[in-house]
């Protein structure tokens, strides 16, 4: 039976077949779902376009689609940069709920510091003022900052509360946090692009959801319309936080090396 | 996004994984070398004016040809040619040693061998 196998002519392009799905999968899970799920459907019927194009001879398309394969691995890293590098960075960092299982949980002064930023989302929430506060996490966020008020001061529920009121000069954009310490205050963050970001949401958490995806940032986003927490990661928006979640959830994706 | 919802995501992205992969397969094989058997149609051609041509073991000829799968596939679809030029030719037995050299294929094919190796046409006088 097993020589039956291995002599087959269809053993083998099997076990090819099978890896390379595998791989593909693997890889194509790091980046977001719906991108991913697009790229799967419309790649296969390009290749069937092409194979199908030299069979009947169509010269033009076949010169296009051989053309287009060609620089396919180009054109997949310029289009696809931000996700490629949010893919390699998440290699080999454990997944959140390993951390969790693993017992890691923030004590001492960063535990304190993000005590501080839930106890400011909650009093934010409770007061209906927006906000946009980010956690740097292992990408720089160097190139976001160019436009905001340096702050340098310690991270404190009352700073950031203050910075968030409505009559503060610098209240409209986000809070940056760069090793335990607010750096930054009144920064302009890139808006999504993605369309199945759901309707109802602002500019606030568009703001927030296209930071994440550019950079391996945390964003907690205080709604100033319903005065709903979310946190938002790799692109992904967890909403309606109680200050119990939040901190849970704060613990459970930050590192102490982040906060110091 | 709902436990259901994502759960049904990984599976559609798991099968268009595979897919992809078998896709993928296809296309690179097809891409790749190899080799195939046709019957080879003999098209005397400039035969000269008076005279009429015979091709001997005409059903029996074939053509071995490589190149890209799929284009093997093409050239099993359009069937291969080969025009033998007669002009110049006087009455009697022409012999073509070789005939693989006149063997039309699509680009990107080249003939082999041709069986029979050699293809004798008799030009005979329609007078």
């Amino acid at each position: 039976m097993v020589d039956y196998a291995l002599t087959s002519g269809w053993f083998w392009p099997l076990v090819d077949i099978l890896c390379t799905g595998v791989i593909v999968c693997r890889l194509f899970s790091m980046m977001r779902a719906s991108t991913a799920i697009r790229i799967l459907i419309v790649l296969p019927l390009l290749m069937a376009g092409s194979l199908l194009a030299r069979l009947f001879g169509l010269v033009s398309i076949s010169w296009l689609l051989n053309g287009f394969f060609g620089s396919l691995i180009l054109l997949m890293v310029v289009v696809f940069q931000h996700d490629i590098r949010r893919a390699l960075l998440s290699l080999g960092r454990p997944r959140p709920e390993a951390r969790e299982e693993a017992g890691e949980h923030l004590e001492g002064e960063s535990g304190e510091i993000l005590d501080q930023l839930a106890l400011a989302a909650v009093s934010l929430s409770e007061r209906r003022n927006g906000a946009l506060i980010v956690i740097e996490r292992e990408m720089s966020l160097a190139q976001f900052m160019e436009v905001g008020t340096d702050v340098d001061a310690k991270v404190t529920s009352e700073i950031i509360s203050s910075i968030f009121l409505p009559y503060s000069p610098i209240h409209d954009g986000a809070v940056i946090i760069q090793k335990g310490k607010l750096t930054k205050a009144g920064c302009f963050l890139p808006l999504t692009q993605n369309p199945d970001v759901a309707k109802e949401l602002g500019t606030r958490h568009r703001a927030a959801i296209g930071l994440s995806e550019v950079a391996d940032a945390l964003v907690i986003v205080v709604s100033e319309e319903t005065g709903a927490i979310s946190v938002v990661s790799s692109g992904r928006i967890t909403s309606n936080l109680d200050e119990l979640q939040l901190k849970k959830l704060l613990r459970r994706s930050v590192e102490s090396r982040w906060l110091q | 996004m709902t436990g259901w919802g994502k759960l049904g995501e990984k599976t559609l992205l798991r099968l268009l994984s595979m897919l992809f992969a078998a896709m993928l397969w296809l296309f690179v094989t097809l891409h790749g070398e190899g080799e195939a058997e046709i019957p080879l149609v003999i098209r005397p051609v400039n035969v000269p004016s008076g005279l009429s041509a015979r091709v001997e073991q005409l059903s029996h000829a074939t053509v071995r040809i490589s190149g890209a799968r799929i284009l093997l596939m093409r050239q099993r679809m359009l069937g291969a040619v080969a025009c033998l030029d007669l002009s110049g030719g006087a009455a009697g037995r022409i012999e073509f040693s070789s005939p693989e050299k006149y063997v039309r294929l699509e680009e990107g094919l080249r003939a082999r061998y041709v069986s029979p190796g050699r293809i004798s046409i008799f030009l005979e006088s329609t007078n």
